[in-house]
C-alpha cells in the first residue's frame, strides 16, 4: 500500500490527539453532586434583591466567610418559605438541626495560598463578579468536577482542558493572580500570597 | 493489510508526537506533582471560623491567665496577658503548647489494670465498672476489718475546691488520710507557720515592696513563679534598687540573673544560714524588738555564737566576706529570704528549713511591707474537714488504699517516698492521671481524668501570692476520649461501698460550691478578662453573674484585709538546740544533686513539641545525664561524654557524663527530666531515671545523697 | 488603579541579651505559630527543625569568672547580599520589596540545601523527614502558616502569617496601612523578659531603630557584608566581642 507508513503514522497522531483532547478530560474528572440546588437568581433577582455580601461576608477581624454558615440561612428559612422540594431539603435537614451543608467548593485553594478578600474587595475595590464571574445571576449551580489524581476542583484550571479559558472569570491559578498583579503595578512578593 | 512490528512502531511513534500536542502529559505532570504536595503524610490546615477564648493555664499551680485563638472551635494558639493583675502576663514554654496535650502520644484512652508492677508491668485495658467495683470492694474490707490499714488521697494541688471533696470523701471512710505531695506547698511559708502563730491568715511574698531577696536554691525567674511577675520583678530591679541573691550550688539561669551568687555547697545551706544568723546578732542587725518579741532568743543566741563567718565559710565553699556582705545586705531593708529548689530537688532538710525561715522572724519581715504578710484566705462556708499530712509524715507501711490526684504540682518526687508508705502485702494504689507518666509505675489501677482544656478546672492562688483568688480555666476542646470526672469517680465509689452520699458529684458543682462561697462573702472585685472592667462582688446583682464572670475568663481578687498580727515568733519551733550541726569540712564523696524544669520532670506534660528544647538544641537537658564540674570530672579519670556509672546506698545506675562549668566541684548534678528517644509506650511506663538513687530521709528530704562514679 | 504597594518598610529585631533568661518560651512559640513538628525517636540538635534557637554560650573562664549568656538566633534577614537568595537555584527564597523579610517559599525548594550551607548563620533547617504530629494534633495547628513535607529546607520567615492577619484586618478596616501593635511575631509577643523588640527598621524614630544604633548593639559577623537586620545589645564585653563568630554549641 502507498503511503502506508505515513497514514499509520497520521492516525497515530489523529488517535492520540482525539483521545488527549477528549477522551482524557472526560476521564480526568469525576463529577461529584452538590448535597442539594441553589438557585442564586431568585434571591438577587428582583423578588428578593440581595446583594452578595449580605451572605458572603467579612468577619470583625477581616476574614471573609465564603461559603455562608446554616445560621444565615435560617435566619430566613427557619420554617419553608417558598414550596419547592429543594427548600424543603433545606429545612428538614439542614436548618431544624443545625448541621452544616458540606457544599463542595469550586475555589478551593491549596493551603500555601493565602488569598484576603478583604484587600481585594476594600482596596482593590475588585466587584464579586470580576473574579468569579456571573455567579450571583445563575439559576443553579455548576457541576462540580474534581481532578481525580490533584483532587482540585476542575475550576482551579479552567473548564477548558488547555488552560485557555473563553472568559476573563475562569481559571484561578497562580498565574492568572500575577498577572493581574503586575497590571497593577503591585511588586511580585511571593510573601503577598504565600503562607 | 498485515500490521508489521515497524507498522506498529511507526502508529506508537505518531500516537507518541500527537500526545505531546495533547494536553495529558503536561496535566499529569502539573497534577502528579500537585498531589504530592497533598497527600496524607501532610496535615491538613484547620478551616472555619476564628473564635477568642480566655481562659487560664491549668498545668501547674501559677495558672496564668492567657487568651486563645480559637479556629472552628479548636484553640490554634495561646498567648499570655501581659497586663493581667494576677498572673502578669507571658506563659512559661510549657504553657504556649498546653493545647497540644490532648493530643499526647501518651495519653490514656481508658482505664487500665496493671497487670503486674513496676517496669516489667503491663497496662491491661479495664472498664470503670470493674475498676469501681474493685475498689469499692477495698473499702468495704477496710470498714470491716476495723482499721487494718487507711485510705488515703494524695493531693498534688492543695487548697483548691476538689481538695475539699478528696476531704469530704474521707471524712466519711473508715480512718480517712489526706496527704499533700512533696512540692505542692511553699518550704518557707510552711515552715514559718510552724514557728509564728498565723491563725487563720495565709502568708504571702510581697516581691513588689521588697528591696532584698535572698533565695536559697529558689529557681525564682525559671518555673517557680509566673515568668510575667518574675521576669517583671528582675527588670524593674534598676529602678525599684531591689537586689537578688541568689545562693545555691549551681549557676543556674536565676544565678545568672542575679546580684550576687552565693555558691553555696549542696548540703552546708544551714551552716550558711546559721553564718548569716550569727553576723546579724554579732552587729545587732536583729529587729528592734527581737529580744522581747521571740521566744527563746537568748538561748537561740548563744547557740549561733559559734557560727562565726569563718567558722562555716570553708565548709560553705564561700569566703567569710561574701557572708557577712549578705547578711547586711538582707539586714538593712525589708528583705524577703526563702528556700526552694528545683522541681526535682525536693525540700531541705527539717532543720535547714527553719533556719532559713528563721532569718526572716530575726529581721522582722513577718507582717511588714517588704516581707512576709498575711492576707485571708478563700471564703468557705464550712470548716476543712480533714487537716492535710505531709507525705513524709505518714507512716511507713500504713496505706491499705491510696488514690492519687491526677492534677500536677510541676514538682517531682522519689516513688520510694511514695512505696515505703504503702502496706507491704496489699497497699493498692489507683492512679488519675491522663498521661502515661513514671509515677504510673506504681499504680495498680489507672483511671484517666480529661487531659488540659478539656474541662473546667479550678485556678487557685498559686502558693507565696499575696491576695486570695479565684477563676476557672474554660475548656477549648471536647473531651475525645474516655475520662473520667474525678469527683464523680469518687461519688461512684461511694455509692458502690454503701458511703454516705458526695455533697458534689462533679467537678463543676465543686467549683460552683466555692463561687456559692465567694458570693455570699461579698468580698473582692471581679477583674474582667483582658482587665478590660472591674466589678465588685458586692454590686453583683445574683450568684449566676459572678459565675457567668468566671466563665468569660474573668479572675476573683480578695480585698485587702487587715493586716492580721502575727503572734508567738519564735526561731527554731519544736526544733531543738541539738539539732544544731556542728561546722564541718566536707567529706571526700561527692553530692548527687538532682534536678529538673517544672513540668518537664516526667513525661506527663511534657508537651512533644519541648523536643525543640530538649533533644533538638542544648537548652535544656535532657534525662539520663550527670552534669560534672569539669575538673571533677578530671579528677575521677573520666570524660565529657563517656558512659559512666553512678552507685549510692540505693542501688546503681548508668548515666551519660557532661562537662558543665557552671556546677560546683564535687556535685554530681543529676538531671531527671524527658528521656531522649522516648522509649515509654502505653503499655510500659519509663522508669523514673536518676530520682530513685537518691536517699530519702525521714523528713521526707532527698535533696543530697553521697555517691560515687566510675566509668561504665 | 491606584498603586496600592505600601512604602517599603525594612522589618528588624533587636534583642536584649542582658534580658534573655534563656527560658525557651520563644523558642515554642515560633515552633507552635509555624506548624513546626516534634522530633521524632531519631532527631538529634542537627538534624533538628528550630526556627529559632537559643544557643547558651559560656565564656569559658575557670569558675568563679565563670558567666553566661544565652543567645537566642534565628534567621538574621540579612539585607545585602543576601547568601542563601544568591544561591538558590529555584528562586525559592527572595528579599520581599515591601518588608524586607527574606521570604523562603518552602513548596518551591527542591531540596539541594545549597542554602543551608550558603547561611553563615545556620539558620536555615531541613525536613528529612515528613513531618509527624501525634494523632488529633491537625485540628490544633495554626491555619496560616502551610506545612512543609519532608525533602524542602525553611527557616524563620518573621512570621508572616501575622504580617497577613494585620494586613486583612487593616484592609478591613478601610486602612492603607497596618497599625503596628498588629503586627507582632510569636518570639516577640511570648518572651516574658521583652527581650525582642520588633519593628520597621526603616523608620527613624521606631524603638527597633534607635536601639540597633545603640552604643551596645551589635551585629554577627559584620564583616561578610550582608546588612542583617537582626541587632543584639549587652552590656558585657565579652558578649559583643563574640560579634566575629556565630555561637554553636
Amino acid at each position: 500500500m502507498r503511503f502506508k507508513r505515513t497514514i499509520l503514522f497520521l492516525s497515530g497522531v489523529l488517535a492520540s490527539l482525539a483521545i488527549g483532547w477528549f477522551a482524557f478530560p472526560a476521564v480526568l474528572y469525576r463529577t461529584e453532586p452538590q448535597p442539594m440546588q441553589f438557585n442564586h437568581a431568585i434571591h438577587t433577582g428582583e423578588q428578593n434583591g440581595m446583594t452578595c455580601d449580605m451572605c458572603h461576608e467579612f468577619a470583625a477581624n477581616g476574614t471573609f466567610r465564603g461559603i455562608p454558615a446554616i445560621a444565615k440561612c435560617a435566619e430566613c428559612h427557619s420554617s419553608a418559605i417558598g414550596s419547592s422540594e429543594t427548600e424543603k431539603l433545606l429545612v428538614d435537614q439542614y436548618v431544624t438541626s443545625g448541621r452544616e451543608i458540606p457544599w463542595k467548593v469550586y475555589s478551593r485553594q491549596p493551603d500555601n495560598a493565602f488569598f484576603p478578600h478583604a484587600v481585594h474587595v476594600n482596596r482593590a475595590e475588585l466587584k464579586c463578579e470580576e473574579c468569579h464571574g456571573p455567579h450571583g445571576a445563575s439559576m443553579s449551580l455548576p457541576v462540580y468536577q474534581v481532578n481525580r489524581i490533584s483532587g482540585y476542583s476542575r475550576d482551579i484550571w479552567g473548564r477548558n482542558i488547555s488552560g485557555f479559558s473563553p472568559q476573563p472569570w475562569e481559571g484561578l491559578k497562580m498565574d492568572r493572580c500575577v498577572r493581574c498583579h503586575a497590571e497593577r503595578r503591585r511588586d511580585d512578593s511571593c510573601l503577598d500570597c504565600h503562607k | 493489510m498485515n500490521m508489521t512490528r515497524r507498522d506498529l512502531l511507526t502508529l506508537a511513534g505518531g500516537s507518541l508526537l500527537g500526545a505531546l500536542f495533547t494536553p495529558v502529559p503536561w496535566k499529569l505532570l502539573d497534577d502528579s506533582s500537585i498531589w504530592t504536595q497533598n497527600w496524607a503524610l501532610i496535615p491538613g490546615l484547620p478551616r472555619g471560623p476564628e473564635t477568642c477564648t480566655f481562659t487560664a493555664c491549668p498545668l501547674c499551680p501559677g495558672g496564668c491567665a492567657l487568651k486563645a485563638r480559637r479556629v472552628n472551635g479548636y484553640p490554634v494558639s495561646l498567648a499570655g496577658l501581659p497586663d493581667h493583675p494576677v498572673s502578669f502576663g507571658s506563659l512559661c514554654p510549657a504553657g504556649i503548647a498546653g493545647h497540644h496535650l490532648a493530643a499526647h502520644p501518651l495519653r490514656l484512652r481508658q482505664p487500665h489494670v496493671f497487670s503486674g508492677k513496676g517496669p516489667e508491668g503491663k497496662l491491661v485495658p479495664a472498664s470503670i465498672e470493674h475498676t469501681v467495683s474493685d475498689i469499692a470492694r477495698i473499702v468495704r474490707e477496710i470498714q470491716k476489718s476495723g482499721s487494718r490499714g487507711t485510705i488515703a488521697v494524695l493531693d498534688h494541688r492543695p487548697g483548691r475546691a476538689m481538695s475539699r471533696c478528696y476531704q469530704d470523701f474521707l471524712v466519711k471512710c473508715p480512718d480517712g488520710v489526706y496527704i499533700v505531695a512533696p512540692g505542692s506547698e511553699d518550704a518557707t511559708l510552711k515552715t514559718l507557720r510552724s514557728l509564728c502563730g498565723f491563725g487563720k491568715g495565709v502568708p504571702g511574698y510581697d516581691f513588689e515592696h521588697t528591696r532584698a531577696i535572698l533565695s536559697f536554691g529558689a529557681p525564682l525567674i525559671d518555673g517557680w513563679g509566673t515568668p510575667g511577675r518574675m521576669t517583671t520583678l528582675l527588670q524593674t530591679r534598676k529602678q525599684s534598687g531591689m537586689k537578688l541573691i541568689q545562693a545555691e550550688g549551681v549557676q543556674t539561669r536565676t544565678a545568672l540573673q542575679a546580684d550576687t551568687w552565693l555558691p553555696v555547697r549542696p548540703g552546708t545551706e544551714a551552716l550558711l544560714a546559721l553564718g548569716i544568723a550569727n553576723t546579724i546578732l554579732r552587729e545587732g542587725l536583729q529587729h528592734q524588738k527581737a529580744d522581747r518579741t521571740i521566744a527563746g532568743f537568748t538561748a537561740y543566741k548563744d547557740a549561733v555564737a559559734r557560727f562565726h563567718p569563718d567558722a562555716v565559710a570553708e565548709a560553705c565553699g564561700l569566703s567569710s566576706n561574701a557572708i557577712v556582705q549578705t547578711a547586711r545586705t538582707i539586714a538593712s531593708t525589708p528583705s524577703i529570704i526563702l528556700s526552694g529548689s528545683n522541681p526535682a530537688g525536693g525540700p531541705f532538710n527539717a532543720a535547714t528549713e527553719v533556719f532559713i525561715a528563721g532569718l526572716n522572724v530575726l529581721l522582722g519581715n513577718i507582717g511588714r511591707e517588704g516581707g512576709i504578710q498575711l492576707h485571708r484566705d478563700i471564703p468557705s462556708s464550712t470548716e476543712s474537714p480533714l487537716t492535710a499530712k505531709a507525705l513524709a509524715d505518714v507512716p511507713d507501711h500504713s496505706l491499705r488504699l491510696l488514690i492519687v490526684d491526677a492534677a500536677e504540682s510541676g514538682c517531682t518526687y522519689p516513688a520510694t517516698l511514695l512505696k515505703r508508705k504503702l502496706m507491704q502485702n496489699g497497699g493498692t494504689v489507683v492512679m488519675m492521671s491522663p498521661y502515661l507518666s513514671p509515677r504510673t509505675a506504681l499504680a495498680d489501677y489507672v483511671v484517666p481524668g480529661p487531659a488540659a482544656y478539656e474541662c473546667l478546672e479550678e485556678i487557685s492562688a498559686p502558693p507565696g501570692a499575696q491576695r486570695s483568688t479565684f477563676a476557672l480555666s474554660i475548656p477549648l476542646m471536647r473531651r475525645r476520649e474516655v475520662s473520667v470526672d474525678p469527683a464523680a469517680f469518687l461519688a461512684r465509689i461511694s455509692e458502690a461501698a454503701g458511703l454516705p452520699q458526695a455533697k458534689a458529684a462533679t467537678t463543676e458543682s465543686c467549683l460552683r460550691r466555692r463561687a456559692h462561697d465567694i458570693w455570699l462573702s461579698r468580698r473582692g472585685i471581679l477583674a474582667g478578662p483582658a482587665t478590660k472592667a472591674s466589678t465588685s462582688v458586692r454590686t453583683l446583682s445574683n450568684e449566676e453573674e459572678l459565675w457567668k464572670g468566671f466563665l468569660e475568663g474573668g479572675y476573683w481578687i480578695d480585698d485587702p484585709g487587715e493586716a492580721e498580727r502575727v503572734s508567738c515568733q519564735s526561731l527554731l519551733g519544736t526544733l531543738s538546740l541539738e539539732h544544731i550541726p556542728a561546722p564541718a569540712a566536707s567529706g571526700p564523696s561527692l553530692q548527687l544533686v538532682p534536678f529538673g524544669w517544672r513540668n518537664a520532670t516526667t513525661t506527663a506534660t511534657v508537651v512533644p513539641v519541648m523536643s525543640k528544647l530538649f533533644q533538638e538544641s542544648h537548652l535544656r537537658h535532657l534525662g539520663g545525664r550527670v552534669h560534672i564540674n569539669p575538673a571533677t570530672l578530671a579528677a575521677s579519670g573520666l570524660a565529657d561524654g563517656m558512659p559512666v556509672t553512678v552507685t549510692t546506698t540505693a542501688g546503681s545506675m548508668t548515666a551519660l557524663a557532661v562537662a558543665d562549668p557552671t556546677v560546683l566541684p564535687g556535685i554530681i548534678h543529676a538531671a531527671v527530666g524527658p528521656s531522649p528517644n522516648n522509649t515509654a509506650s502505653n503499655e510500659r511506663p519509663e522508669p523514673e531515671g536518676l530520682l530513685q538513687l537518691c536517699t530519702v530521709r525521714d523528713d521526707g528530704s532527698w535533696r543530697t545523697t553521697e555517691a560515687t562514679i566510675a566509668k561504665a | 488603579m491606584e498603586q496600592t504597594a505600601q512604602s517599603a518598610s525594612r522589618y528588624g529585631m533587636v534583642i536584649d541579651l542582658d534580658r534573655c533568661t534563656g527560658c525557651g518560651a520563644c523558642m515554642i512559640a515560633c515552633a507552635v505559630e509555624n506548624n513546626v513538628a516534634p522530633a521524632e525517636q531519631k532527631t538529634t540538635e542537627r538534624t533538628g527543625v528550630t526556627w529559632l534557637r537559643v544557643y547558651p554560650v559560656s565564656n569559658g573562664e575557670p569558675f568563679a569568672a565563670h558567666d553566661m549568656v544565652y543567645i537566642p538566633m534565628t534567621c538574621q534577614q540579612c539585607g545585602d547580599h543576601t547568601p542563601c537568595v544568591s544561591v538558590c537555584p529555584q528562586n525559592a527564597v527572595e528579599v520581599d520589596p515591601t518588608t524586607g523579610i527574606v521570604a523562603q517559599i518552602p513548596q518551591r525548594c527542591l531540596g539541594c540545601r545549597y542554602c543551608m550551607t550558603a547561611c553563615p548563620y545556620h539558620a536555615r533547617y531541613f525536613n528529612w523527614w515528613d513531618p509527624q504530629w501525634p494523632e488529633g494534633t491537625e485540628a490544633l495547628l495554626n491555619p496560616d502558616v502551610a506545612p512543609r513535607m519532608r525533602g524542602v529546607a525553611e527557616k524563620c520567615n518573621f512570621c508572616h502569617g501575622r504580617l497577613h492577619a494585620a494586613r486583612t484586618k487593616a484592609a478591613a478596616g478601610g486602612k492603607k496601612d497596618i497599625t503596628a501593635g498588629d503586627y507582632i511575631p510569636a518570639c516577640v509577643e511570648s518572651c516574658p523578659a521583652r527581650a525582642i523588640v520588633f519593628g520597621d527598621l526603616a523608620d527613624e524614630g521606631s524603638e527597633v531603630s534607635r536601639r540597633s544604633r545603640s552604643q551596645e548593639a551589635f551585629q554577627f559577623l559584620p564583616k561578610l557584608g550582608n546588612a542583617p537586620k537582626l541587632s543584639y545589645t549587652s552590656s558585657k564585653e565579652w558578649v559583643r566581642n563574640m560579634a566575629g563568630r556565630v555561637p554553636t554549641t
